[in-house]
Order: C-alpha cells, then sequence, then structure tokens
C-alpha cells in the first residue's frame, strides 16, 4: 500500500513539475468570489460553458457515424436514431444541449447587461462573449441543416437568401454561404466543415481567452451591491464555488438526460429540394425576432437597395454596437449605472421577447422569460446572506413586457345605387344588394329592362318602359339572355359556361317544362331570385353542401311529387349515406351529393344497368374489378333472361331469391341507391357477436404467434364484459345490440381524442381507420327529419339474397370475413404497440413502413370484395399477415427498448440525485 | 471514520458511479452495430466471353459483400476464389504471364487451385463453385456459387 502511494506521490511530482499544477492551485485557493445578492448570476456563464463541452462531446461521438452528403446525411442520422446503440440519446443531448446553450448564453448576456459587469477593466471579456454569442448562432444555423431534412432545407435556404439581399456583398455572401447559387449536397458538406472544424477552431480560441480573461480579472460586482460585498465574507472560488458550480452542472445534466429520453430530438422527413415549403416554417426560435421583423418589411427598393436590406443592416448593426456596448456606455464606467443604456435594453429586450411571441403567434417566450426570471430572483433571494435576511430584497433587475396592437377591420358594405326600381321594391332591393349580379354591378334594369333613372320615380309609366317581369315558363330564356351569350359572358368571367340553358331543356326538368307543366325546377327554383350568389359562396343554395337540401324543397314534398310518382325519402335516404356524412359532417367537398350523379342542369336519372359507370367515376378501382367479376357477368345474363321470362321458367317455386329482386342493378344491387351506408363488415351477414372482436380478438396462426400486450388484453375484456353487461340490462340482443356497441366504441374515452363528452366525438386517428378504412360499421342506420320523422335504413347484408344454407356463397363471405379480422386485429394490436413506444419517445419510422405495408394490404383487401371469390382474397391477406408479422415483430422490440430506456434513466437520475446529495452534504462541511 | 471522510467517500463513489452511468452509454454508442447483410449463395458473374475475361483472365465478381476471383484457367476451365488475400486483407489480383494469382500488399502468391505457394498468407483462399449455365445458341453464362 505505501509503495503505491509513494508511486502515486512520485508520479504526481514528475507531472507537478512539468504542468505546474500546483501554482495553478495556488492561484485557485487565493482566487475569491464576491458574496452579494446578485451572485447567484454568476453561475449562469459556467451552466453555458458545462452545454458548450456537452456539445464537443456529443457532437464528436455523433462524428462517428455522420455521413455529411445529401445522399447520406438524413439516413446516417436515422441510422444514430434507430439503430445505433444510444444513438438516441446522444443525438438528442446534442440537439437539446445546442438549445439550452443558446438560451443561457442569452440569460448570461442579459444578466451581464443589466448589471453593468462590462466596465473597465472588463470590455475585452465582453467583447469576447459577445463574439461567442455570434459563434454560437453560427453554430445553431450551420448544424440545423445537418440532418438534411425538410425543415432544415427550408430554414438553410430561406437564411441564406437574406444574406444575399445585403447590399454590395450581398450576391457573393449567398454563393459564399451556399458553396453555390443553389442549397444543395455542396452546401451540406460546406456546412458540415463549419460546424465541425472552422467554428470550433475559433470558438475554442475565443472561449480559452473568455475563460482566463474572466480568471485574471475576476468578477464584476455590481454599483448597487459594492456595500454588501464590503460587509460580507467572500467566498472561495476553490472549493466552495466550484462545487456549487459542480451542483448545477449535474442537475443540467439530469435534466437534459430526462429531457432527451422523454422528448428524443425529431428526424423530420428527407430534405426534398422540389417539395413545397411546410405550413409556419420557421428557423430555430433564437432566429424567430429577426424572421418575424422581415416578414414585415414590404417587397420593393429605394435607391437600388432592397427594403429588405434596411432591417438587416441594422440587425448587423445592432450586434456591432452590442459587441462595443462598454465603449459607448462612459457613464458606467464613471459612476456604475447608466439609465438610458438599461432602457435602450430593456426595449431591445422587449423588442426581442415581442417579436418571438409574434412569430409563434403564442405567449410562451414571454412566459418562458418571466420563469426564468422568477427563478433567477427566486435563487437569488434565496442566497441572500443570513445576517442580511431583514436588508431589502434585490430587485428583479429586468422587468420587461410586450405590448399587443389591436387592430379593427371593418368590412365595406356594398350596396346597389339608388334606382327608380328601388324607390318601391325596397324590399327586394336590400336583398339585391348581396346578389352576385348586384356586386358586379348590375342592377334591376340590366335583366328587367325600364327606365333606372331614379329622378322618375314618380313617373310609372316612363321609369316602366319596357320592363319585363317574366312567367315561370319562360325563365330559363330570360336568364339565358345573358348566361348563353358567350361574348357578353366573358367581359364578367372569360371561363365563364354558357350552356347551361342549352343543357336545361335536354333535362327532365326542362322537357316537362316544354310540355307546359310549370311545377318543375327551374333556374330560380336552385338558384333563388334577387338573392343569388356565387357557387363558390358557402351560403348559395347551390354550393356543394347545400344542393341536396335545395333539391329536397321539391323532392321531399309529397304533394308536388304526387303527380310524377316517385318517392319524396331520398334526402332522407342519402343524410344516412357515407356521402352525406363526408360532405356535411366532415365537410369533405369531394363527396358526391345530388348532382354528381344526375347531373346539374342537364339532370336525368341514370339507367339502373350503367349504374357502375356512374360509381365508378370516383369508384374506379371497384368498378373495374367488379365487372371481371363472375357475378357481374351472371346478372347481366339474369338480365337479359327477365326480358320476356317469367321466374317460374328456371327457378321453382319457394327456391328463389329472398328478396324477389327480378333485375340486377350493378352497384346499388347490394349498396342501394341514396342510401349508401359506408359499406361495412355488416353487409357478409355473417358478423361476429360483438364488433370489439374485429381489433381486439384475434384469429388464425398469427394472433397466437404474437401475444396482445397482456394489460391492454385485460382490460379490454373488463371493458368489453361491462358493455355487454349493460346490454343486457337495455334487453338488447342480436343486430341491436350489434349497433350499440359500434355506437359506444365510438364514445370510449380510450378510442377518442377529447374525452369531454359535451365535445362532438374525435376518434383518435388510428381508431377513426379502424372504423372508416377498415369497416366496422352498423347494421341499421337512422336520420331524423327536421319535422322529427325518422328514417331508419338497413344495411343490404348477403344473406338478403342468398339462403344461409345456400353455400358457395356462404362460404366466400365466411373466408372474406375471416381474412380482414384476422389482419384488422393484427394491425390493432401492432398498431397499439407502436403508439405506446412512439408515445415513449422510441423513433419507430421503419417499424410503421411495415405497418403501413399490412394498413395497405387490408384496404385493398376490401376493395377485393367485388372479386366475390375467396383465392384472391387469400393471396391479399397473406401479404397483408406478413406486413402486420413484421411491424409486430418490430414493435415488441421498441416496446422492450422503450423500458430498457426508462430503466436506464430512472438508474441514471437515482446516481445523479446521490452525486448531488454528496455535494450538498460537502458544501456544508467545507 | 469521521464525518468529513465519510462525506468524501460517499461523494467519491457517487462521482465514481456517474462517471460509469455516463461511460457506458457512451462506449456502446462507438461500438458499431450489426448489421445483417442479405445472404448471398450464388451470383450470375457474366457470359464465357466476356471481354475483361478474355483479355485479363480474370474479373473480380460481388459475391454480396464479398470479393470473389473469376479466373479463366483453360476454354471451358473457369475457376473462383474468395478475392481476400488471406495475410491482411487485401484484393488479390491475377498475373497472366506467370497463372498465379498474386497480391500486390506483400507479394502473396497463390496458385491456379488457390493454395497459398509463396509469400506471407498462412492460408490457401476459400474456393468458390463455378456452373455454366448453356442458353441455346447463346454463349453459356457464368454462375458462382459457395462451394
Amino acid at each position: 500500500m505505501s509503495k503505491v502511494s509513494s508511486a502515486l506521490k512520485t508520479g504526481g511530482a514528475w507531472l507537478d513539475d512539468r504542468l505546474g499544477v500546483s501554482e495553478l492551485k495556488e492561484f485557485a485557493s487565493h482566487k475569491t468570489v464576491p458574496a452579494h445578492r446578485y451572485t447567484v448570476f454568476y453561475y449562469l456563464g459556467g451552466i453555458t460553458l458545462f452545454f458548450f463541452l456537452l456539445q464537443i462531446c456529443t457532437g464528436v461521438l455523433l462524428m462517428l457515424y455522420y455521413r455529411p452528403s445529401a445522399e447520406e446525411a438524413f439516413e446516417s442520422v436515422e441510422f444514430i436514431m434507430t439503430t445505433v446503440p444510444f444513438g438516441w440519446l446522444i443525438r438528442s443531448i446534442h440537439s437539446w444541449s445546442a438549445n439550452l446553450m443558446v438560451f443561457f448564453l442569452f440569460l448570461h448576456l442579459v444578466s451581464v447587461f443589466f448589471l453593468k459587469a462590462y466596465r473597465p477593466p472588463r470590455e475585452l471579456t465582453w467583447v469576447t462573449g459577445v463574439l461567442l454569442m455570434a459563434l454560437t448562432m453560427g453554430f445553431g444555423f450551420s448544424g440545423y441543416l445537418l440532418p438534411w431534412n425538410q425543415l432544415a432545407f427550408f430554414a438553410t435556404k430561406v437564411g441564406t437568401d437574406i444574406a444575399g439581399v445585403v447590399p454590395v456583398i450581398g450576391p457573393w455572401l449567398l454563393r459564399f454561404l451556399r458553396g453555390g447559387d443553389r442549397v444543395t449536397g455542396a452546401t451540406l458538406s460546406r456546412f458540415y466543415g463549419w460546424h465541425v472544424a472552422i467554428l470550433p477552431a475559433i470558438t475554442f480560441t475565443i472561449v480559452m481567452a473568455h475563460l482566463v480573461l474572466v480568471q485574471l480579472k475576476g468578477m464584476s460586482v455590481p454599483a448597487s451591491c459594492e456595500d454588501e460585498v464590503k460587509r460580507r465574507t467572500p467566498m472561495k472560488f476553490f472549493p466552495h464555488f466550484a462545487l456549487r458550480d459542480l451542483f448545477g452542472w449535474i442537475v443540467a445534466l439530469g435534466v437534459i438526460v430526462t429531457i432527451a429520453a422523454f422528448f428524443p430530438w425529431e428526424l423530420g422527413e428527407k430534405a426534398d429540394l422540389f417539395a413545397p415549403a411546410y405550413e409556419n416554417i420557421r428557423p430555430e426560435w433564437y432566429f424567430v425576432f429577426m424572421f418575424q421583423t422581415l416578414k414585415l418589411v414590404p417587397g420593393g427598393a429605394i435607391a437600388g437597395i432592397e427594403y429588405e436590406a434596411i432591417p438587416i443592416l441594422l440587425f448587423g448593426l445592432g450586434g456591432a454596437a452590442l459587441a462595443l456596448v462598454p465603449f459607448l456606455d462612459r457613464r458606467a464606467t464613471r459612476d456604475g449605472r447608466s439609465p438610458l443604456l438599461t432602457f435602450i435594453g430593456a426595449l431591445a429586450l422587449v423588442f426581442i421577447v415581442g417579436m418571438t411571441c409574434w412569430g409563434y403567434a403564442s405567449m410562451l417566450p414571454l412566459l418562458i422569460m418571466i420563469a426564468a426570471a422568477a427563478l433567477l430572483w427566486g435563487l437569488a433571494w434565496a442566497t441572500r446572506s443570513r445576517d442580511e435576511a431583514a436588508a431589502a430584497p434585490p430587485r428583479a433587475g429586468m422587468v420587461a413586457g410586450a405590448a399587443l396592437l389591436v387592430v379593427a377591420l371593418f368590412a365595406l358594405r356594398m350596396s346597389a345605387a339608388p334606382t327608380s326600381c328601388t324607390n318601391c321594391h325596397q324590399d327586394k332591393a336590400k336583398t339585391f344588394a348581396a346578389d352576385v349580379h348586384s356586386q358586379i354591378g348590375l342592377s334591376c334594369h340590366n335583366c328587367h329592362g325600364g327606365n333606372p333613372d331614379p329622378k322618375l320615380s314618380d313617373d310609372m309609366v316612363k321609369a316602366m318602359n319596357g320592363l319585363t317581369a317574366p312567367k315561370r315558363a319562360d325563365i330559363p330564356a330570360f336568364c339565358g339572355k345573358c348566361h348563353s351569350d358567350a361574348k357578353f359572358m366573358k367581359g364578367f368571367n372569360p371561363a365563364a359556361r354558357v350552356d347551361e340553358v342549352q343543357e336545361y331543356w335536354s333535362s327532365k326538368h326542362g322537357q316537362l317544362l316544354k310540355q307546359g307543366d310549370t311545377n318543375v325546377a327551374t333556374c330560380i327554383d336552385c338558384h333563388s331570385v334577387h338573392n343569388i350568389r356565387r357557387k363558390s359562396q358557402q351560403d348559395s343554395p347551390v354550393y356543394k353542401t347545400n344542393v341536396a337540401e335545395t333539391c329536397s324543397h321539391c323532392h321531399s314534398n309529397p304533394k308536388l311529387m304526387a303527380h310524377y310518382a316517385i318517392p319524396t325519402d331520398q334526402y332522407a335516404r342519402w343524410r344516412v349515406s357515407v356521402h352525406a356524412n363526408a360532405l356535411i359532417n366532415k365537410g369533405d367537398v369531394a363527396a358526391p351529393t345530388c348532382n354528381d350523379c344526375h347531373g346539374n342542369h342537364g339532370a336525368m336519372p341514370p339507367g339502373v344497368e350503367s349504374i357502375s359507370f356512374v360509381c365508378g367515376r370516383c369508384h374506379a378501382r371497384e368498378a373495374e374489378i367488379f365487372r371481371k367479376s363472375n357475378k357481374h357477368e351472371l346478372w347481366a345474363r339474369h338480365n337479359e333472361m327477365m326480358n320476356g321470362m317469367a321466374c317460374s321458367t328456371c327457378h321453382q317455386e319457394g327456391v328463389r331469391a329472398k328478396l324477389s329482386l327480378t333485375h340486377f342493378a350493378e352497384c346499388i344491387t347490394c349498396h342501394e341507391n341514396h342510401s349508401v351506408v359506408r359499406p361495412s363488415v355488416a353487409l357478409l351477414g355473417v358478423i361476429p357477436e360483438t364488433p370489439c372482436a374485429f381489433c381486439h380478438e384475434g384469429v388464425g396462426a398469427l394472433s397466437t404467434r404474437v401475444a396482445e400486450i397482456p394489460e391492454k388484453a385485460e382490460h379490454f375484456k373488463e371493458v368489453r364484459d361491462a358493455l355487454l353487461a349493460t346490454a343486457k340490462a337495455k334487453g338488447l340482443t342480436g343486430d341491436a345490440r350489434f349497433d350499440w356497441l359500434v355506437d359506444q366504441a365510438q364514445h370510449l374515452p380510450y378510442h377518442r381524442v377529447n374525452v369531454d363528452p359535451k365535445i362532438a366525438a374525435k376518434l383518435r386517428p388510428e381508431f377513426l381507420r379502424l372504423f372508416e378504412k377498415f369497416r366496422i360499421g352498423k347494421t341499421h342506420y337512422t336520420y331524423k327529419e327536421l319535422n322529427g320523422q325518422e328514417v331508419t335504413v338497413a344495411v343490404r347484408r348477403c344473406n338478403d339474397c342468398h339462403d344461409e344454407k345456400d353455400s358457395p356463397g356462404l362460404a366466400n363471405a365466411t373466408a372474406y370475413l375471416d381474412a380482414t379480422r384476422g389482419l384488422t386485429s393484427m394491425v390493432g394490436r401492432a398498431d397499439r404497440i407502436l403508439l405506446s413506444a412512439h408515445r415513449g419517445g422510441v423513433e419507430v419510422r421503419k417499424v410503421r413502413a411495415e405497418l403501413d405495408g399490412a394498413i395497405d394490404s387490408q384496404i385493398e383487401l376490401q376493395t377485393l370484395v367485388h372479386t366475390f371469390a375467396s383465392p384472391d382474397v387469400k393471396a391479399k391477406e397473406k401479404e397483408g399477415l406478413q406486413h402486420a408479422e413484421a411491424a409486430l415483430v418490430a414493435g415488441k422490440s421498441s416496446l422492450d427498448e422503450l423500458n430498457y430506456r426508462r430503466k436506464g434513466l430512472f438508474t441514471a437520475l437515482a446516481v445523479i440525485l446521490m452525486v448531488l446529495i454528496g455535494l450538498v452534504f460537502k458544501i456544508r462541511v467545507l | 471514520m469521521n464525518r468529513r471522510t465519510l462525506i468524501n467517500w460517499f461523494l467519491g463513489t457517487t462521482v465514481g458511479a456517474l462517471v460509469l452511468s455516463v461511460l457506458y452509454p457512451v462506449l456502446r454508442f462507438m461500438t458499431p452495430p450489426k448489421i445483417a447483410e442479405a445472404n448471398t449463395n450464388q451470383v450470375e458473374a457474366g457470359l464465357v466471353n466476356d471481354p475483361q475475361l478474355l483479355e485479363k483472365g480474370y474479373k473480380i465478381v460481388h459475391f454480396g459483400a464479398d470479393p470473389v476471383i473469376l479466373l479463366k484457367a483453360g476454354d471451358s476451365d473457369f475457376r473462383a476464389f474468395s478475392a481476400t488475400c488471406t495475410h491482411l486483407d487485401c484484393i488479390v489480383g491475377y498475373q497472366k504471364e506467370q497463372t498465379r494469382i498474386y497480391c500486390n500488399c506483400h507479394g502473396g502468391c497463390y496458385d491456379l487451385q488457390g493454395r497459398n505457394v509463396a509469400g506471407p498468407p498462412p492460408r490457401p483462399l476459400t474456393p468458390y463453385k463455378v456452373n455454366l449455365v448453356a442458353k441455346g445458341s447463346d454463349p453459356s453464362l457464368i454462375v458462382v456459387s459457395k462451394a
């Protein structure tokens, strides 16, 4: 033992001779830190230094795997995040500590500025500090591009473009920064060089100079604390201050590790040089105040200098002025205070924070600054001298607020100029003011004739000279005077159609009108009169979402329709359809309404035998598969035979199809026409006992091979049993119970984004997909009309026509159901696993790709139902299950990874806590 | 053991544990992960009248990630060996005049059976199987597979 200690001593002495450690120790032992109410601010620089050191360590590690080229950069970062052990941790620490370094550097700068610590002889310390801030921003800007994702690409494109507007040197600067005219792989290599070599070399030198200056010149004492410092015993730098600094560093380490574990840095999507920019794209938060300022500058130039260059030059001057503050602020040198500079600094701070808030359209940046100020103030107060407890608490030093400007906008309402007509027809004039004709400058006389001179109001004979008010039968021709005149219409709208009236005469409405039936719809019944809106205006009766209701004004009127012997429940039946749900409830204007199938001006009912051509305009794949199917051929042959033949020619009485159909009208035979409810598993007629089974109760070999997470399986059983018990209490059975369970499933809090029952149910995206894309639906749908009448539509099911014993069809339906259920449950299971892992912060995009493959197969499987044959279905099921299995296996390993990360984090935090406790004890016994 | 020593001991131990818990992920990070490579069992190495084979008498074939040297030893005598020198991992070439496989790095020499006959290589080259697949009247296709 003694030999070892003597060897160590000898070794220590040898090193001391060469490194001069004892001289450093001697220097440190004499160094003191002034004790006063703002001492806590001295730690801000140290914390910034800690994050800088973390940057170096993690940055060097990342270089082991990072490949700086446009082809490989994104993939290499993805490799780091998903494959390299602890890669996610190292990269996340690098990214988070970069941001925290900027934040603490900013706090350090603000505290030094307001405490006037730049006074002589510390001018150079300040200047080197400001240079370090500029270099840090350079690090941030260059490092942001390195993952080569969309956000980085656009931020760099915009950032470098801004540099290009600097007068005189702009074009050169742009090429210098980008390594060419555009942001390409050349820019990436260049930024990498700056980020890992040039900037670190410069920064290291300046950091060393900054630290040496801090050590040589000591800490500055604010003028307001000079008396306090004289009264209080200074703190020894080593070990007293250094141990406290270390305490802060270890707390920072714990914080950064926790943030990195719970919120790993996003990877984004690989940069696509030709993709449109994201919405709300903006640079890193510390550039946002400049970015927001530039957004406010209008385009244009003055004396050959673009307006944009002015704020850029001002920011440049501001930066230079900041660096020169010690030389500009002569008053602080004289008497330690300089209210003017403090005021300017506070204004700049308000500007920076305010602009950042504006840029994010959020008060969060302001709240963060207030929280940071409150924390520092609290620490300053907590570390005040015990014998000065009665003394006044320290002033916050900086109080800043952001002012919000409220601008009120007043819309100008256009109103028609008064005419001789409006003097009498004031009611019409009122509504006509918002009419599209009024808005383009037309008035009553342009359609009706007459003399509009307002002076003629009292002379009805002159005012009404040549005036016409069309009869119903003449309305199409009346409107057509202008709307069929291409030359006239092009004066208002070059793209306007002029064949509406011609089309109208070819429609059922037009044909009947020609025959003298004036009850049929003409222009004004759909478009209204004197209150006509553009069809793109939401309050127009022919706006996409209003068309069905407009048609229903006549077609739901039993009195009007009685003459034509057509049903009046089409509107109500359409309202339960998948089309109405998409259009009315979801606002999806691509969904069809009446005129998409029947035409608008040329409205005609489509022939039943060609219905798949109407539906196939949108459902092309389904129509194509159906037309190739055996069913299509059989139906066509059957329809042909039925021309002139009776059912009994072929069928024995009593063995006919249950629905007594004589003609098979393609799509609508199964889907019906107006009430096309979302086709779901309920159509098959062989559904399982509960709809829950589709997602939660797996079938097939894969479900036994890869088990559900036990807690999830247990939870599901509890919820399902509770629901079944309630259904039993309500006396629900069969289809009614199935439908009730589908409704309940959509309201379960675990399936919803919001749990507030007052807010309309919004399903989580993954459950929405299961219900909508995977076709889990009810057997009956109900729509309640405004008059309180309910229309219930039963889904048409296979066994409505086929006898259940009648078999190849039933066997196909059962095989199809098993396939879809097997795949749905496995997708659901894989999704649950993935979501758990993803919410825990594990990067799961590769697993997600497999899951997407399974989902695609499932969606294609749905389409294949139109083949009415099981071999195609089996092949697609197999393909989907292969993807699902890969996703399940990968998902399980992601979940294991998450558990591993959590355990690792808690172990690390426990160790950090122990070190902190040790440090507290150590500081107390010093 | 007094209080001060106890605190020093406690602090020292916990700092040691902290250093270890930092070093562990760092070392794991620095250890490159194993990447599964596609398993290659055979590759098509071109036609028997491949100009490179006719001119130089050999070509290097990509057998997955491994280089394989394919030699034309006679009119229809094709041979294949691992092209990785068993000495220090260099890629070997073929010297047509001397009818030998030669490694330029350290002068390793192999005969046309792949045996290490001169220089530093400690082991012979791993042989691969060569099959000629006839395609009607077209020249045959050379297929290299694991022996």
